[in-house]
């Protein structure tokens, strides 16, 4: 029996699924989510920028931020922990942090008295005991511990502890405790105190929405005070958002920018308050005082553009080379030129379907515009790190197929790399550029390929630490790992599964294809199988009888003891394959040999029953009784002899052909068959021309065996039952013509009705079937 | 009613969009709370807890008569057990005594039953309507066509879903611009009579048109080149996805619902052409 090549085998894969994709790659707006940070096929690392702090700026199209600010919190507590240091307090981060961001008001004030007073503080242990309350007690420094109360006051309007319950607004005592703030800030010593009351008039200001009084309180209070803090930029937030309030919008936007550079907890605040501006670009450069600050402005308006844009990191280069965030806005265009160009290219070459929605509008073109400018970028030698533009470059030779370009761009930057990120992202171009050079991935290339794998499942999360954004939604420690799960996800699938498939190897292509599902075990790709499901479902016995020869053998290569070590099936497992696959091609005395060496799993309590209607399949895991596989193959075999004898009893044929159909896609023990079984596939013409495809989808065999049971039999309920039977198969196989659906074949062009309606309309079988088939019913009442 | 959405830190879901009510509804009329509830929320909140705050805070503002009430949420099935829980906890809540949970079902949820699962509630709202590419170049109509429906529906997955469904077909339109096949976002309140200015567009397909100068339409900037595709609900092609859905009728008399009713669109139909959409769903 000839059994489908993976090339044919993908070209059943690829023509049944564009039949079901063709509609709906046009069709994903409302279909399954995408990943937003893996929908296209991505080896370019968003996180090689050397300057972190950027990670809600990385590109992708399918959510507003990438990664997450460093969180407020903690960069306020450094402030303060630097501030209590100062003042040779011993104070822990945990105390800081219970202290400054747990305690109530009443809590802090029964401190300020007992100190005030002088009387021992009555609170709990947690309390005494805390190092920043010892703190307070030992240096009496109340100007500080009165600011944290105030602080408490304002902190009532300025953030909504209940926001299902929220209270109304009230302006009037916002801006009492403004005023307030102001007199402590007058009377106050230390300038980091006094910073922070400017901070609270201001803010209790803007949020009563007296806007030009908070801008005249920032002015005042807050402009005259030397400072880099985080309440300086806080203060100038709110200062810019008063003026955007007030219709200052390119003043606004500059200030944000100021923002924006200096302090990473509010960027993401920053950027969308720019994005509201809508000032012009142009207004808001007049207002910066140099290059640096050009940049900044310029790089908040390009990190906006979802589409290419060369212009907007032209820019920013222009204005200031050694800026941090230019690297960010690079990742950015390769991203972009991932997602429009190499997607699809890379989707061709494997011959796969892309998974979601693909903006595929970029040309070979665009990608040679970039690198014009990151080899000019490269070649000036103004940035900071030109090996960074050199390895994006190479890659950018990899993306247009230009190995030569890229072997000479890789060489060029490899003695200016000094980060391992760097040289990581080297390392994959290299690799890349590798697999794509070799003419046939051989046992020579092998033992390399080797060295890289192993080299790449280093850089895998270990243990409990997961690459997924789900599980770390409040920071950025997931982003590298998750990278790197990912594009040796991509290696597996997109570049080298496909070599082995041209090369038609079945073997190393499902280990690759295992392997590949041990790497990102969580990856669901919906057009997809799995590596064990390829190998349960897809190989012919021959190919599976190499990978169990290859799977015991004790001359393998590194490379392929590498692979097979970590093959999700054992040799005993493998064997029961072999058997199933010979009961998918009918071979039953061969599957009854390799089910008694191997052991068989599958079980069915119905295989047997005969099915008059398409449903009602088996639960698997509800099976208590049964037969297991062995037996129903053992029984096969048996009614196989028994057709051999000179009069065969209808019966074996019945059960003969029932056994037959019960296998089928339509059957309800296709497990017998199959382990995945997609409720939205059907026959397709193009199953005729493999085997195994044929009788899964067309039942023909299943058909010739109820025909010849209705042939042998004399009783004619049996006769109408069997026939009935026949018909069912028949319409598995209804061939269409022009535009016709397939109802219409399957009931008026069934070779089986007529017969069944002239000569066994009065069998009581007849007459229950035609209660409940409307084919029928639909096929007698065009009758004459 | 409201939308629920994630907080700015991340950690909790908080009501927003609230509607502002500035006068009463109009008597007679059956009005069904709706909260539209962000998928994302899920990874962070408790599904008991977000359940009752939804219950108080519907209890606060709903009219007092509604004696159904609608949970929006289009759920994945990452999301799936959290949501799933907050509907059963959601349905003890004392505000749902004597009241009917529907949810709106998604035509990809029809499709992915499986792995989607049906939502634990008394009925679903089928939305039959954005079942298209939006961003995809093409002169397809992703609002609104029978190759998607069909793609979607099947043959019989509506008549088998396990909820009785209401049916919800579109009534809007919108116009899509490309820039050199790009995406380039929506333009509203665009319509015929601005596309028959035939300086300014040339039809090029079933519904596209191509820009021909550098202009200004309604307040949208369109240059040399670019292209728009039309998309509009006509009463024929309702009436086809109508037919489409009552061949996969449920033992069950849908409320048919249109959305969305806006004054500007309704009169671009005959009373009798909803009607007969209507007609033929019932």
């Amino acid at each position: 029996m000839h059994y489908p090549s993976w090339k044919k085998l993908i070209v059943f894969f690829v023509s049944l699924l564009l039949c079901f994709f063709a509609e709906t790659i046009y069709v994903f707006s409302c279909g399954p989510e995408p990943d937003p940070y893996d929908y296209y096929t991505n080896f370019y690392n968003p996180n090689l920028a050397a300057g972190k702090g950027f990670e809600p700026f990385y590109y992708t199209s399918m959510r507003q931020y990438y990664g997450v600010d460093e969180p407020e919190q903690t960069a306020n507590l450094r402030e303060w922990s630097a501030f209590f240091s100062g003042r040779n307090a011993k104070v822990t981060d945990k105390d800081l942090l219970d202290f400054i961001y747990t305690y109530s008001r009443p809590q802090m004030t029964a401190l300020y008295t007992s100190i005030d007073k002088g009387t021992p503080l009555q609170a709990p242990d947690s309390i005494s005991n805390n190092t920043l309350t010892r703190y307070f007690i030992s240096s009496k420094d109340i100007e500080t511990l009165g600011y944290l109360m105030f602080a408490k006051r304002c902190e009532v309007h300025a953030s909504i502890a209940d926001a299902w319950n929220p209270p109304t607004p009230d302006p009037a005592a916002m801006m009492r405790l403004a005023r307030n703030s102001i007199q402590l800030y007058n009377a106050c010593k230390d300038p980091f105190i006094k910073e922070r009351f400017a901070y609270q008039a201001t803010r209790m200001a803007h949020f009563s929405k007296s806007y030009e009084t908070a801008i005249h309180y920032y002015d005042s209070l807050a402009a005259p005070l030397p400072s880099t803090s985080l309440i300086h930029y806080k203060l100038l937030a709110l200062k810019a958002g008063a003026l955007l309030r007030t219709g200052k919008k390119a003043e606004s936007v500059y200030l944000f920018s100021r923002v924006f550079e200096g302090a990473p907890s509010q960027r993401t605040l920053a950027y969308l308050n720019t994005g509201w501006a809508e000032a012009d670009k142009k207004a808001v450069l007049k207002l910066c005082t140099n290059n640096t600050e050009k940049a900044t402005v310029a790089a908040m308006y390009a990190a906006r553009a979802v589409t290419l844009n060369l212009g907007g990191l032209r820019e920013v280069y222009r204005f200031d080379p050694t800026a941090p965030i230019l690297d960010v806005l690079l990742a950015r265009e390769v991203n972009k030129l991932e997602d429009g160009y190499l997607q699809n290219a890379i989707n061709i070459d494997a011959n796969k379907i892309n998974n979601w929605y693909n903006d595929n509008s970029l040309k070979a073109g665009d990608v040679k515009a970039l690198q014009q400018l990151t080899d000019s970028i490269a070649g000036l030698g103004k940035v900071k790190e030109p090996a960074l533009w050199q390895i994006t470059s190479a890659y950018l030779s990899f993306m247009t197929k230009d190995y030569a370009g890229a072997h000479t761009r890789l060489a060029a930057a490899k003695p200016g790399i000094q980060r391992a990120d760097l040289q990581d992202q080297w390392e994959i171009v290299q690799l890349l550029v590798n697999i794509n050079e070799q003419p046939n991935i051989d046992k020579a290339y092998e033992s390399k390929l080797l060295a890289s794998l192993k080299w790449l499942d280093s850089k895998l999360p270990k243990g409990k630490e997961s690459n997924s954004y789900w599980d770390y939604p409040d920071d950025n420690t997931w982003v590298n790992a998750s990278f790197y799960t990912r594009m040796y996800r991509n290696l597996l699938d997109y570049i080298i599964a496909p070599r082995y498939a041209k090369q038609n190897d079945t073997i190393r292509l499902s280990l690759i294809l295992t392997k590949r599902d041990a790497v990102d075990p969580s990856y669901f790709r919906w057009n997809g199988t799995s590596g064990k499901d390829f190998i349960e479902d897809s190989l012919s016995a021959t190919q599976l009888l190499s990978l169990t020869s290859l799977y015991k053998s004790k001359n393998k290569t590194s490379f392929e003891k590498y692979l097979c070590d970590q093959l999700p099936l054992t040799e005993q497992q493998l064997g029961e394959v072999i058997a199933i696959n010979y009961v998918r091609q009918h071979d039953f005395p061969n599957a009854v040999t390799w089910f008694k060496r191997s052991g068989s799993t599958r079980r069915s309590e119905l295989v047997f029953e005969e099915q008059l209607q398409d449903f009602g399949y088996e639960e698997q895991d509800s099976i208590r009784h049964g037969i297991s596989e062995l037996e129903y193959a053992t029984r096969m075999v048996e009614l196989e002899k028994k057709m051999q004898g000179a009069k065969v009893a209808p019966e074996v044929y019945f059960e003969y052909a029932t056994g037959l159909f019960s296998i089928s896609y339509y059957g309800h023990s296709y497990q017998f068959s199959v382990s995945y079984r997609p409720s939205t596939w059907w026959y397709e013409p193009a199953h005729e021309r493999t085997t195994f495809l044929r009788e899964y989808f067309g039942c023909y065999r299943a058909e010739e065996y109820y025909k010849k049971a209705a042939g042998a039999a004399t009783d004619p309920e049996f006769k109408a039952k069997a026939l009935y039977m026949a018909a069912r198969c028949a319409q598995k196989h209804a061939q269409l013509t022009g535009k016709e659906e397939w109802w219409y074949p399957a009931t008026y062009k069934n070779p089986y009705f007529p017969t069944l309606v002239k000569d066994y309309r009065h069998t009581a079988f007849y007459e229950s079937m035609a209660a409940q088939c409307t084919y029928l019913q639909d096929f007698v009442k065009k009758q004459p | 009613m409201f939308d629920v959405s994630l907080a700015a830190g991340k950690h909790t879901a908080v009501p927003v969009a609230r509607l502002e009510q500035r006068s009463p509804f109009p008597a007679g009329i059956q009005v069904i709370p709706t909260v539209f509830i962000v998928n994302e929320v899920w990874k962070q909140v408790n599904a008991d807890t977000l359940a009752r705050q939804v219950a108080q805070l519907l209890a606060q503002t709903s009219p007092q008569q509604a004696g159904e009430v609608q949970i929006d949420c289009d759920w994945t099935r990452n999301s799936r057990t959290a949501y799933f829980a907050f509907l059963q906890s959601f349905r003890q809540q004392p505000f749902m005594q004597g009241k009917q949970l529907s949810v709106t079902i998604r035509l990809h949820q029809v499709k992915f039953l499986s792995t989607s699962g049906a939502p634990p509630a008394d009925k679903g709202l089928l939305m039959c309507y954005n079942m298209g590419n939006l961003r995809q170049y093409g002169d397809h109509n992703s609002i609104l066509n029978m190759n998607d429906l069909e793609s979607y529906a099947g043959s019989k997955r509506i008549a088998h879903y396990p909820l009785s469904l209401d049916l919800a077909l579109p009534l809007f339109r919108w116009s899509v611009l490309f820039r050199r096949h790009s995406y380039a976002g929506l333009l509203r309140n665009l319509d015929e009579n601005d596309f028959s200015n035939h300086r300014i567009f040339s039809k090029n397909g079933e519904q596209l048109y191509t820009v021909l100068k550098d202009t200004v339409v309604k307040g949208y900037p369109l240059h040399a080149g670019e292209e728009v595709r039309y998309e509009t609900c006509p009463p024929a092609l309702l009436w086809d996805a109508a037919r489409y859905l009552a061949k996969q009728r449920q033992d069950y008399n849908p409320v048919v619902i249109f959305y969305h009713l806006d004054e500007n669109e309704l009169n671009k139909y005959a009373l009798p052409e909803l009607e007969k959409t209507y007609r033929i769903l019932r």
